[in-house]
């Protein structure tokens, strides 16, 4: 018995001290959403979907005084999830002066009426029990994290993906090839889903309710944008066919009068699949965007 | 709480150590194996404690009145009364709403809203009322002798390694364990966490990578052709023995930790060379149990063909409902009983040809075993009946078939979903069970110890990298 157990506990060791080394190399490359966890906050937040995530990179916005908390559509819709994770990872930050911008897109703003469940978000990333700004973050690995944390090893340390590296700072850089053909195959694919997609959304009024919820308590603290980021025309197009842009907009201005508007535009902007920035624009994007904020030149 | 979750990891080691280092005598480890057993059940759904606790003390004194009862009639009642209560149970909570819904369907204008029940389903209710059945069956032929401690009867029902799914054990087996004091066994203690690991390889790591792409082609059969849909048959295959003998080995891994040896399920059954020496290897548990309470009750293979042929097709049709509540199931079982029976009645009335059990037709037979029972595998997993049949005709659709075309679109499957590394990990499981079919299991090497230590550092690290935790259960926990 002395011996099994003597055994037993050099291996579990072992076991342990390898899912250790595990968590603590644990970074930006082995999941497209840890560091979101991991990091701390900074007191003004970039909030949204995939659009931000990508576009937005805090290192060329305010100096690098904030952090991009933005997730993707499936994930961070506006809803009652995203706004208590918001709120958790704020902490106390939340009540410190600065500033927050609003990613707001019609995909965010609507729900998919084919699905059984129309609230995706209710057995996603942000309804998991996950604590924020910790690292290791071992809530995340546990309660996120589908694979052997052997693959943290391999992801980040021996064999990294170079296609993808989520940032400290919460900014997604994506590297992907930018040949034409390239780009346009990811486009079409993109458009089509999107195009299938958008034949079943509808605007919703929970998550217009639970925007507002946001916008509001952030009005206390945080001097609010609410930002419209560039697309290209084709999926502009397909957005316009169950968004009504003006009249969203409108129903925001009634309920929050002081809320700013700000919609970003480029022409030399370059997307990977006319829905995600490229990473080579992203500076040219996130400078502007930035430029605006501290002139305090908001569109309305 | 899942046998590859963190939850349980703590849990086994918190209970080995009380075990083993608290409670010291036979009788206090039985009862803190009772509340552990409990505690594991209710940590899915305390309410369901209820029923097994009921299932427990029904059968505990029916199993004492019938011992004491000289009276053969009376006997005979109290039997009834014991199958009653548990195929009751078993009716009400898994086949009740399935027969109303069947009957609503055939009678559409039959109005059946208000009488389907919407009940869940006991986690592993068909495994124990199956346990406790066996034992009460055995009590009334005067097979065993009634069991007069309670405590180690209701352990013996509840006992957590095999409690939800298998194996279903007899009680001439492992109740005589709970009244044997047990040792500590080293060598029994490292084969169980051998066991315990190889048959988290087989969940994490085979099961739930493949079951990835096993869904895929499942979930959207009309759009694949004939090749990618038998890489779906044969990849599912995989699946569901990984997954269900993944969750025995590591049931039969735990037991030897606390002491204890539970029955064999599974013998390496897709190297089997035909239908009836698959059956012979798959869930053993369960086929013996139908053996011996209904084919051999029946008559076994003893009279006429047709008698033989008979009992065949009621097994198979029980062993299909027993599965799940849905024709799917019955399908398969029926399909099944339908291949074996061809095969038992050559051996019943011809000798075994020389040619045909020639060592060279092995592999081929066992290549060709395998190919029939993946595709038999398909009415299991289906949906319903129409899709099974759906993707069964488009499994035999050779239009414009070449032989590259259908591998290229096998190919084009597994570059497309990047799924080329499963294969190697089917590898190395199928590789070592053939090196050790003639051992217990998988990672049973013969080898010396630093060798096997070797390998199992080798599955361990695979574990490690490749292990995949989707949110299902394993796939046998709703039977």
């Amino acid at each position: 018995m002395k011996t099994f157990i003597k055994y037993s506990v050099v291996f579990l060791s072992l076991i342990l001290m390898v899912h250790f080394y595990a968590a603590s190399v644990a970074d930006g490359k082995f999941d497209d959403n840890y560091n979101k966890f991991a990091m701390e906050p900074k007191g003004s937040i970039i909030i949204g979907s995939s659009r931000a995530t990508h576009g937005l990179n805090p290192e060329f916005i305010l100096e690098g005084r904030i952090s991009n908390f933005a997730f993707d559509a499936f994930s961070s819709p506006f809803c009652k999830e995203y706004n208590n994770a918001i709120y958790s990872f704020l902490g106390d930050s939340l009540k410190a002066k600065g500033v927050a911008v609003i990613d707001v897109n019609p995909w965010t703003l609507s729900v998919d009426t084919s699905l059984a469940e129309p609230l995706r978000e209710k057995d996603r990333l942000l309804n998991k029990e996950i604590s924020f700004s910790q690292s290791p973050n071992y809530s995340f690995l546990f309660n996120n994290y589908n694979h052997g944390w052997g693959k943290i090893i391999i992801d980040e340390v021996l064999s990294p993906d170079s296609s993808k590296h989520l940032h400290e700072t919460g900014w997604l850089e994506v590297s992907l090839d930018m040949k034409e053909s390239a780009i346009n195959e990811r486009k079409t694919g993109l458009l089509g889903a999107y195009q299938r997609k958008a034949k079943n959304s509808v605007v919703s009024e929970y998550r217009i309710n639970s925007l507002l919820e946001l916008i509001d308590t952030l009005n206390d603290y945080k001097n609010v944008f609410i930002v419209k980021l560039p697309v290209c025309p084709e999926l502009l197009e397909i957005e316009a066919s169950f968004f009504n842009e003006d009249s969203v907009y409108s129903i925001i201005k009634n309920r929050l009068p002081t809320t700013k508007f700000l919609e970003l535009k480029a022409k030399e902007l370059k997307w990977i699949d006319g829905h995600h920035v490229f990473k080579n624009s992203v500076e040219l994007l996130s400078q502007r965007l930035s430029n605006r904020i501290i002139k305090g030149d908001a569109d309305q | 709480m899942l046998f590859n979750s963190v939850e349980f990891f703590v849990f086994i080691i918190l209970c080995f150590l009380a075990y083993w280092f608290v409670f010291k005598t036979k009788k206090s480890q039985n009862l803190f194996l009772l509340a552990i057993s409990y505690f594991f059940y209710g940590w899915w759904d305390w309410r369901f404690l209820f029923l097994i606790l009921a299932s427990s003390l029904l059968d505990f004194f029916i199993g004492l009145k019938i011992s004491k009862t000289p009276d053969k009639p009376k006997r005979r009642w109290l039997l009834v009364l014991s199958l009653f209560f548990n195929l009751g149970a078993l009716a009400l909570f898994k086949y009740y709403d399935f027969f109303i819904s069947s009957l609503a369907e055939a009678i559409p204008a039959l109005d059946t809203d208000g009488l389907l029940l919407n009940v869940m389903l006991p986690v592993g209710i068909s495994f124990y009322t199956f346990q406790t059945l066996s034992y009460s069956i055995d009590v009334y032929k005067g097979q065993i002798k009634a069991e007069s401690n309670l405590v180690s009867f209701a352990a013996f029902v509840c006992f957590f390694p095999q409690l939800v799914a298998g194996p279903i054990e007899r009680a001439k087996d492992l109740l005589p364990q709970f009244e044997k004091n047990r040792v500590f066994k080293s060598k029994d203690a490292y084969e169980g966490l051998q066991l315990i690991l190889w048959g988290l390889f087989k969940k994490s790591v085979i099961a739930d990578n493949v079951s990835i792409y096993a869904d895929k082609i499942f979930h959207d059969y009309q759009h694949y052709d004939s090749g990618t849909l038998l890489l779906g048959a044969v990849l599912f295959s995989s699946q569901i023995y990984c997954d269900f003998s993944g969750y025995s080995d590591i049931a039969i891994g735990t037991s030897k930790l606390f002491g204890f040896k539970l029955s064999r399920n599974f013998n390496f059954p897709y190297f089997s060379k035909n239908i009836t020496e698959f059956w012979k290897k798959w869930h053993m548990s369960l086929t013996n149990w139908f053996r011996d309470y209904i084919y051999i009750p029946l008559g076994g293979s003893r009279g006429s063909s047709l008698v033989l042929v008979r009992n065949i097709f009621i097994v198979f049709f029980i062993s299909g409902i027993w599965h799940g509540a849905n024709w799917t199931y019955i399908l398969w079982g029926t399909l099944n009983g339908v291949l074996f029976i061809p095969i038992t009645l050559y051996n019943k009335h011809f000798n075994k040809s020389k040619l045909l059990t020639a060592k060279i037709f092995n592999i081929p037979k066992i290549v060709f075993t395998f190919l029939m029972v993946s595709i038999l595998w398909v009415f299991f997993r289906a949906d319903s009946i129409g899709m099974a049949f759906g993707y069964v005709d488009g499994l035999v659709d050779f239009t414009g078939f070449t032989p590259v075309s259908y591998l290229k679109n096998i190919y084009g499957f597994i570059t497309w979903n990047k799924c080329q590394y499963i294969f190697p990990l089917l590898l190395v499981l199928y590789s070592f069970e053939y090196v050790n079919r003639n051992n217990e299991f998988g990672l049973d090497f013969k080898l010396k110890p630093i060798l096997k230590l070797f390998l199992s550092t080798f599955i361990f690290l695979l574990w490690f990298v490749y292990a995949n935790y989707p949110s299902e259960d394993f796939i046998y926990f709703q039977f």
